[in-house]
């Protein structure tokens, strides 16, 4: 008895282990063919971050970081983690997620998550003119007062920049992101 | 070359003008090219990675925002550009973001490698390879393929226009020189033509003109000058001609004299010869009989050692004959060990010690045994060759007595360290010389070397420093206490002899010492303990003569009062008559028991026993007298005082029947009463001890014994036992029988007297044939005899 048992659960193991292995194959497959929506997007944050000028008076000192801050639910998972050994402007880049606008003193980015589209005017509202890049993948964000604003265009990630927003907050836009936004609100 | 040699000077110099002029050329066009097309080059490279670096960083935010299109329209500018092949951006992990072609260019791009920043030529193009950097940041980088046609164009201009300059320039060096070679060519021609004329016809008066003041003109110059040279010469050969045979004549003269003084001089030379062969046969002959052997050998090289030359007497002491030696090398006739020095006495005597003398080696003989030689060497140089000259003489005697003397004066210092006396040896200077190992430890020094050359009065005579009574005073010194001083100060008294000796020619004190501590400290001990015993001796006289007196009150009293006693007991016993008959016959017997024998008898004793007691007490008291009284020495006639005693005695002498006989008794200085009182108790207890048995003899005799006189008094009596012979002496006690009353006294006064004098007494006995007592008086008048 013990001798017709021993192969069938043997089998079943064997089974099991060629399971596991594709199954943690396959995603790793997926995150080679290219990069996830929101990886671009976290790059492109990390990018907007190096072409634009902030005040002098926005950092602590030579060696304070700039920090990238998600308000709201956070889309992005790992998406950070390459950026984070990073440095921009010659200074570490940090990233933080936040809960709520308060929290958002020492935020030089500030990425606000589609689950606060009921709150952003007030979000918006609540920044005024501090020294704060606003993005969001919300639909007609730049229009609607924010800085940046992603758009798919082509299966393609796009920008919107409203450059009146970002001037008021002194915050001085790189003419060659400019050049690349699929549009421009003056 | 051979067309070269035979072309005239003229085409040789513009040959050489225009070989030098157009290699000149060659190599500076070829060096200016060269120089061009390197800077080209470079040119070319920089331009290309200006372009890579600016398209690559109008790319870079399009690469960062993955804009394609925005990327391909910045490549699109490089139409501009004809000779650019190909650009490629590639991202970060170096796929392909963007690319450009040249129209018509269809083809695989060619992929660079791992490098980001790079530039090269391969396959007649250019490829450049730049990063594209976004803040600080590499994203991507740019690739560029360039070809190389408008580089080949202006290189073949470049060769073109160096072609027409080298033709240019040899043309006009060409006309150049010709003109210019006739300065040179002219003046050559010139002396050629005139030279010519000379050879052929032999006219030395021409000369040539000097047309320029260089090298050429300098030539022309010499040439006249050797041609007037010539020209004197001519004329002075003639005049030696005429002077030739007279010179011939005188010069013949002058050998013929050289021959005499030659002839002459061979005569010498033999004159000469004769005497050193003479000398060689003088020396010849001191070698042959010399007394000891000699050797010649060779110095150097191979043969070094080999014997050359050497005498009979050589020959002998080795046990060879001479032909014998002659082949072999001296190594043969050494011990081993003497052979191994032979270098280093060869190189000795080459170096510059010239004579080794007296070289102590060991030899060999032909049979094997071994003697030893003093070897004296030296380098004897004959021509250019070096050999050695050895003399070698047996010393094996003088070894063997050399070894004998060594050997005695090992025994001697063995003997003289080993000895319990301290000896040492001190120069007439005063100072020390040596010092054996018994004198060093008296001395407390660890080493000999401590003390030698040490002033003698450091150690001996202390206080004699000046007054050394062998040196300075010339007195003998010999058993005497001194003093020695040792090396901590102590002072030793010591027992000195000195002899006065010499050694190795030097005269000097060998002084033999012991220490003699232990005899003074026992001398002191000695005198200590007769004084000590002095005292004693007079506290017990005085004390006997104390008690002597003393218990003669009590003795006087006994005495007395038993005699009281027995008065009283007189009148008692005339009582007792009178009451005798009133009493019972018990009570008559009773008393008369008790009281006319008990007490009689007791009193008796009483009487005896207090006249013994008083009789001992006076003995004592006459001891200590004797230990008390003063002596007073006097000339006696021992023959007087001993008659005047036997005329005391004379009753008993006759009672007993005894012949007394007193010899030639010689005169002595002493105390008269106590000689008598010794005499008249030797007597008297010689009549005493008589043996009743036979007919008593008794003798006194004397003798003179250094610087004593002995008395004999001798006795046939009846002798004393041994065991009684020690206490004969002692006070109180009387040996044998004792039949004949007396204290017991008599010999120990005699003994007491006998030694106040500075006397001895003793006696000889033999029981059953007689006694002899002798005593000694000191005689000290011998002395100055």
């Amino acid at each position: 008895m013990r001798y017709t048992i021993m192969p069938q659960k043997s089998f079943t193991c064997l089974l099991l282990v060629v399971g596991f292995l594709l199954m943690s194959v396959f995603p790793v497959r997926a995150v080679e063919r290219g990069a996830s929506e929101y990886e671009v997007k976290a790059a492109f944050l990390y990018n907007f971050a190096k072409l634009t000028d902030w005040p002098p008076g926005s950092f602590a000192g030579d060696q304070a970081p700039l920090t990238i801050c998600v308000l709201g639910d956070n889309p992005f998972g790992n998406a950070f983690n390459t950026i984070r050994s990073k440095t921009i402007k010659n200074r570490p880049a940090a990233v933080r997620e936040i809960a709520d606008v308060d929290a958002a003193g020492g935020c030089h980015v500030l990425f606000i998550s589609s689950s606060e589209k009921p709150h952003v005017e007030a979000i918006l509202g609540s920044l005024g003119k501090r020294n704060v890049l606003t993005v969001s993948d919300m639909k007609q964000f730049a229009a609607s007062g924010g800085m940046i604003g992603f758009v798919m265009v082509d299966e393609k990630i796009r920008f919107e920049i409203n450059t009146r927003a970002s001037n008021r907050a002194g915050l001085n836009v790189s003419s060659q992101i400019l050049k690349l936004a699929k549009h421009i609100i003056e | 070359m051979r067309a070269l040699k035979s072309t005239s000077i003229k085409r040789k110099l513009l040959l050489i003008s225009l070989v030098t002029t157009g290699l000149a050329l060659l190599l500076a066009s070829t060096a200016f090219v060269t120089d061009d097309i390197r800077r080209y080059r470079r040119f070319l490279v920089e331009t290309l990675t200006v372009q890579a670096q600016s398209i690559g960083s109008n790319s870079a935010v399009g690469l960062a925002f993955d804009n394609k299109k925005d990327v391909e329209t910045i490549l699109g500018s490089l139409s501009a550009a004809p000779n650019i092949i190909q650009a490629v951006i590639y991202r970060q992990d170096r796929a392909v973001f963007a690319f450009y072609q040249r129209r018509g260019v269809t083809g695989q791009l060619v992929r660079p490698g791992a490098e980001t920043d790079r530039s090269w030529f391969e396959n007649n193009q250019l490829f450049v390879i730049k990063p594209i950097m976004l803040d600080g940041e590499m994203i991507g980088s740019i690739f560029v393929q360039s070809d190389l046609n408008e580089f080949y164009v202006s290189m073949a201009w470049n060769m073109v226009i160096a072609l027409i300059v080298f033709g240019g320039s040899m043309v006009v060096a060409f006309l150049v020189f010709s003109r210019m070679q006739k300065a040179i060519s002219g003046p050559i021609l010139e002396l050629a033509r005139l030279t010519k004329n000379v050879s052929v016809e032999k006219d030395y008066s021409v000369r040539c003109a000097v047309l320029s003041d260089d090298e050429l003109g300098s030539l022309a110059g010499g040439m006249n000058e050797m041609l007037s040279q010539i020209q004197s010469r001519d004329q002075e050969l003639e005049l030696h001609r005429q002077n030739l045979e007279e010179q011939v004549a005188v010069r013949t003269a002058e050998l013929g004299k050289a021959n005499t003084q030659l002839q002459q001089e061979l005569q010498e030379r033999r004159t000469a010869e004769q005497a050193l062969q003479e000398s060689e046969k003088r020396y010849r002959m001191l070698f042959e009989s010399a007394g000891d052997a000699i050797f010649i050998f060779e110095a150097e090289g191979e043969k070094a050692g080999n014997i050359v030359a050497l005498n009979k007497m050589a020959a002998e002491m080795h046990g060879y004959t001479v032909d014998e030696l002659m082949q072999k090398n001296v190594r043969e006739i050494q011990t081993p060990a003497t052979a191994r020095d032979l270098p280093h006495l060869i190189r000795r005597i080459l170096e510059g010690e010239e004579w080794v003398k007296s070289e102590e080696m060991t030899h060999r003989r032909k049979n094997s045994t071994v003697f030893f030689a003093e070897v004296s060497a030296g380098l004897l140089e004959l021509g250019n060759h070096k050999y050695i000259l050895a003399f070698d003489r047996d010393i094996t005697e003088r070894k063997i007595g050399e070894s004998l003397l060594l050997h005695t004066q090992q025994t001697l210092q063995t003997i003289l360290s080993s000895m319990p006396y301290g000896v040492v040896t001190i120069g007439l200077d005063k100072k020390m010389r040596s010092a054996n190992k018994a004198a060093l430890e008296l001395m407390k020094y660890e080493g000999e070397e401590q003390i030698v050359g040490t002033l003698c009065n450091q150690s001996f005579c202390p206080t004699d420093e000046d007054i050394c009574p062998i040196i300075d005073l010339n007195s003998a010194v010999n058993q005497t206490e001194t003093i020695l001083v040792t090396k901590d100060g102590k002072h030793l008294p010591i027992l000195k002899t000195v002899v006065p000796i010499e050694i190795d020619g030097e005269k000097v004190l060998l002084e033999a010492f012991i220490d003699i501590t232990d005899q003074k400290n026992a001398e002191l001990k000695l005198q200590q303990y007769a004084s000590e015993l002095k005292q004693s001796n007079e506290d017990v006289l005085s004390f006997a003569y104390i008690v002597s007196h003393d218990l003669r009150a009590p003795l006087v009293s006994i005495k007395g009062f038993t005699g009281e006693l027995q008065y009283a007991m007189q009148e008692i016993e005339s009582v007792l008559d009178r009451c005798m008959p009133h009493l019972s016959e018990e009570e008559r017997t009773k008393l008369a028991a008790t009281y006319r024998k008990d007490v009689p008898v007791a009193m008796d004793f009483i009487k005896s026993s207090v006249g013994r007691m008083d009789g001992l007490i006076s003995a004592i008291l006459v001891l200590s007298r004797l230990g008390h009284r003063e002596l007073k020495p006097e000339p006696l006639d021992m023959t007087r005082v001993s008659k005047s005693i036997l005329s005391s005695l004379a009753h008993q002498i006759e009672q007993r029947k005894t012949v007394v006989t007193i010899g030639e008794l010689p005169a002595v200085t002493a105390d008269k009463l106590a000689m008598e009182q010794i005499m008249g108790n030797l007597l008297d207890n010689a009549l005493k001890y008589l043996d009743p048995v036979r007919e008593g003899k008794i003798a006194v005799t004397a003798e003179h014994n250094g610087e004593e006189i002995v008395f004999h008094v001798a006795d046939n009596g009846r002798g004393i036992a041994q065991e009684d012979m020690h206490k004969v002496f002692e006070i109180f006690r009387r040996a044998g029988k004792q039949d004949v009353p007396g204290e017991g006294m008599g010999l120990a006064y005699v003994k007491t007297l006998v030694r106040r004098q500075g006397g001895r007494i003793w006696c000889e006995s033999e029981p059953g044939k007689g006694t002899t007592f002798n005593f000694t008086v000191p005689h000290p008048a011998a002395a100055p005899e």
